[in-house]
């Protein structure tokens, strides 16, 4: 069923997609279909949340050994480069297909939303970071990368392309929270950051 | 695509059905106001209850025209509302720019009153707020991108503060960023039904403005903007 709507939203995009074009393709039965999904919005946006705990978990993932929120930025937004790079398509669904498919896909993109912003507002935890912050500016900076994000999709960039993106989108990140010194610092760096001594790998 | 700059939606506010009976307006009059109405019909409907829900049919008997007049004005529900999308960037275009200049010649004070009335426009018109800031992300792939093109009409206004101190050397990508989260953070508030979105106005002026003037002065004019 993912692959089926996959290649679907890849050669046609998911606008006006029906359940029948979807049974076709994945090769199953209306009652195979049935069981499974209500229509064609309910099987699209069932993959989409899927896809969505699956990214969340791979940041996740990056995110855990990591000792400093700083690190930790560096190892997600390298993470989320990756998880894109790996599959274009479900990049694409994910970042663009999703983004014009209806409230309930809208509702599982915040979701997924949420999560980035819990990890970005640890910033204001550290020292460093000015009191007047607020979890506003988490908010506006989880939405800053999922544009960034979408944009290098929407352009179809190569994975190097991808990754240059990075050391921008972490000057953007911790510019609030650890002030232009260490933003310059990240600007000039590449790659995530090795795991700690002793994490596993 | 809509090409809904040239025509014009009127101050939201005004928005109202053409009176009934004989009102003894010209043809010309009555199609401005048949199309003036869908355009407030859509709206409407789009903010209660989403792009995808809502139907041509239920937009033209809004607007209380018959199904032919919303053909003889647009193509397709795609079409209306990205002219009536137009129609509120147009005005909120305006708007801007008249608070900017009055706001003074310093390029952070003009931001700021950009930031107020919008916000300030927005918490106004609810419904336009829907239909420009959360609709857009759920509807077709025509608007979604056509809604990233208004928003990047704002980056060399917002660039304008790269000859701040400090501002030249930041990345390209920043106004892109700068302004993607301003927008979604809007989104997110609207969607929450919580509190004004001029409520945000020191966090978004913060936010904007600290990587072109530095936090120390960008934090004393946020809580300058919200004093």
């Amino acid at each position: 069923m993912r692959a089926a709507l996959l290649e679907l939203c890849e050669e046609r995009g998911h606008a006006g997609l029906t359940a029948a074009e979807i049974r076709r393709r994945a090769g199953i039965s209306e009652a195979e279909f049935g069981a499974l999904y209500e229509d064609a919005e309910d099987a699209f946006c069932t993959v989409l949340e899927a896809m969505r705990d699956e990214f969340v978990a791979a940041v996740a993932a990056a995110v855990a050994p990591q000792p400093s929120w700083r690190a930790q930025m560096r190892a997600a937004a390298y993470a989320m480069l990756e998880f894109w790079v790996a599959d274009p398509p479900r990049a694409r669904y994910m970042l663009v297909e999703a983004f014009s498919a209806g409230e309930r896909a809208s509702l599982i993109r915040d979701q997924g939303m949420e999560a980035m912003i819990a990890l970005v507002d640890v910033g204001r935890r550290d020292p460093e970071a000015p009191a007047s912050l607020t979890r506003a500016t988490a908010e506006a900076l989880a939405g800053t990368i999922y544009t960034q994000m979408q944009r290098i999709v929407i352009e179809e960039r190569g994975p190097e392309e991808y990754r240059q993106i990075v050391p921008e989108l972490m000057h953007t990140l911790v510019l609030p929270y650890l002030g232009p010194e260490i933003a310059a610092e990240e600007l000039a760096t590449e790659g995530p950051p090795p795991p700690p001594a002793g994490a596993d790998t | 695509m809509a090409e809904g700059g040239d025509r014009d939606l009127g101050a939201p506010g005004e928005l109202g059905p053409l009176p009934g009976g004989h009102h003894g307006l010209s043809r010309q009059q009555v199609a401005e106001s048949q199309r003036e109405r869908l355009l407030a019909a859509v709206a409407t409907l789009v903010a209660e209850r989403g792009y995808t829900a809502t139907t041509i049919t239920e937009i033209a008997k809004t607007a209380s025209v018959a199904n032919r007049v919303f053909y003889a004005n647009f193509e397709d529900k795609e079409e209306c509302y990205l002219a009536a999308f137009d129609a509120v960037a147009d005005y909120l275009r305006d708007l801007v720019s008249a608070a900017a200049t009055e706001a003074g010649e310093a390029w952070h004070e003009q931001l700021i009153a950009a930031f107020r009335v919008i916000l300030e426009f927005f918490d106004a018109e609810p419904e336009l707020a829907r239909l420009c800031l959360l609709a857009p992300f759920a509807a077709t792939p025509a608007i979604n991108a056509h809604f990233r093109e208004a928003v990047a009409v704002a980056i060399p206004y917002l660039a304008a503060g790269r000859s701040a101190d400090g501002g030249e050397e930041l990345p390209e990508s920043t106004e892109d960023s700068l302004l993607g989260g301003v927008v979604s953070q809007l989104g997110r508030r609207l969607a929450s039904e919580e509190g004004q979105l001029v409520e945000l106005l020191p966090d978004l002026t913060e936010f904007a403005l600290a990587p072109y003037l530095g936090a120390r002065r960008a934090r004393k004019l946020a809580a300058q903007a919200a004093a």
